[in-house]
């Protein structure tokens, strides 16, 4: 784990930074499999960057993105409620998109999610939710 | 999958075929129906809408030669929103970039994959191996 200042930590696969209005940015910078394992790890990152209080979460996906099922299980769950309020996920392939489809459809966030095709509008939600 | 039903439109008997196969492969226990014709696919649906109950699976071939699957979702789009009960994977032979754009932009469609069917790309898509 590399530190470069105190809102930001860059791990080998995404970087996280804590901006203002409390929004958590993750940019996953190479194809990734989300496992338990790396799943764990954000979640320390979050919680050091951000303790005791609920962000709101962006993530922007450009790389080929597979989730484990036990993580997307995990995520279905409570836990999600206790670290984030609100989601917003930037992808910027269609394969990606329909995997979003996916995932609104079937198995329902706990929390308010919304995918986007641009950072900016991202923001913009996030800021007004 | 807990769908109530799953609806194949495809002209070609074939894929049909493979389809079913993988729908017993899974022991899927709703009812299956099938459409060579897309016409007779949006005839049925509008008839049959209002007494659909439980979710409902459509698996939908893009190129077929008289109404392309993207036509049968633009005929049925206006239904779709995130609490209708009609999800939908396009199985098709085509992998062109701008067919899977396109499907992506139709809120209902939840998976693409390229003929022919088989279990490992129906759990693929149920498992969010994407």
């Amino acid at each position: 784990m590399q530190s470069t200042n105190q809102n930001i930590i860059v791990l080998d696969y995404v970087v996280i930074e804590l901006l203002d209005s409390n929004i958590m940015r993750f940019e996953f910078t190479k194809d990734i499999i989300i496992t338990m394992e790396l799943t764990s790890e954000m979640i320390d990152v979050c919680k050091k960057l951000c303790p005791d209080r609920l962000y709101k979460s962006l993530k922007i996906i450009h790389h080929k993105f597979k989730i484990e099922k036990e993580v997307v299980d995990l995520f279905a769950g409570d836990i999600r409620k206790e670290m984030m309020s609100v989601e917003a996920v930037v992808l910027t392939t269609p394969a990606l998109r329909i995997f979003a489809n996916f995932y609104l459809r079937v198995k329902k966030p706990v929390i308010k999610t919304k995918f986007f095709d641009s950072e900016k509008e991202a923001v913009a939600w996030l800021l007004n939710n | 999958m807990d769908y109530h039903k799953i609806i194949i439109v495809d002209d070609d008997s074939t894929s049909v075929f493979y389809a079913k196969d993988v729908l017993s492969e899974i022991f899927f226990s709703g009812e299956v129906l099938s459409f060579d014709k897309p016409n007779d696919f949006l005839i049925y649906y509008n008839d049959n809408k209002h007494l659909f109950i439980g979710k409902i699976l459509l698996l939908l071939d893009i190129n077929m030669p008289l109404k392309t699957g993207f036509e049968v979702l633009i005929e049925i789009e206006e239904e779709f929103d995130e609490e209708s009960n009609m999800d939908v994977i396009m199985v098709t032979s085509s992998n062109l970039k701008s067919d899977i754009e396109k499907a992506s932009r139709f809120i209902n469609v939840i998976g693409y994959v390229e003929k022919p069917l088989s279990k490992k790309k129906l759990e693929d898509i149920f498992n969010a191996e994407h």
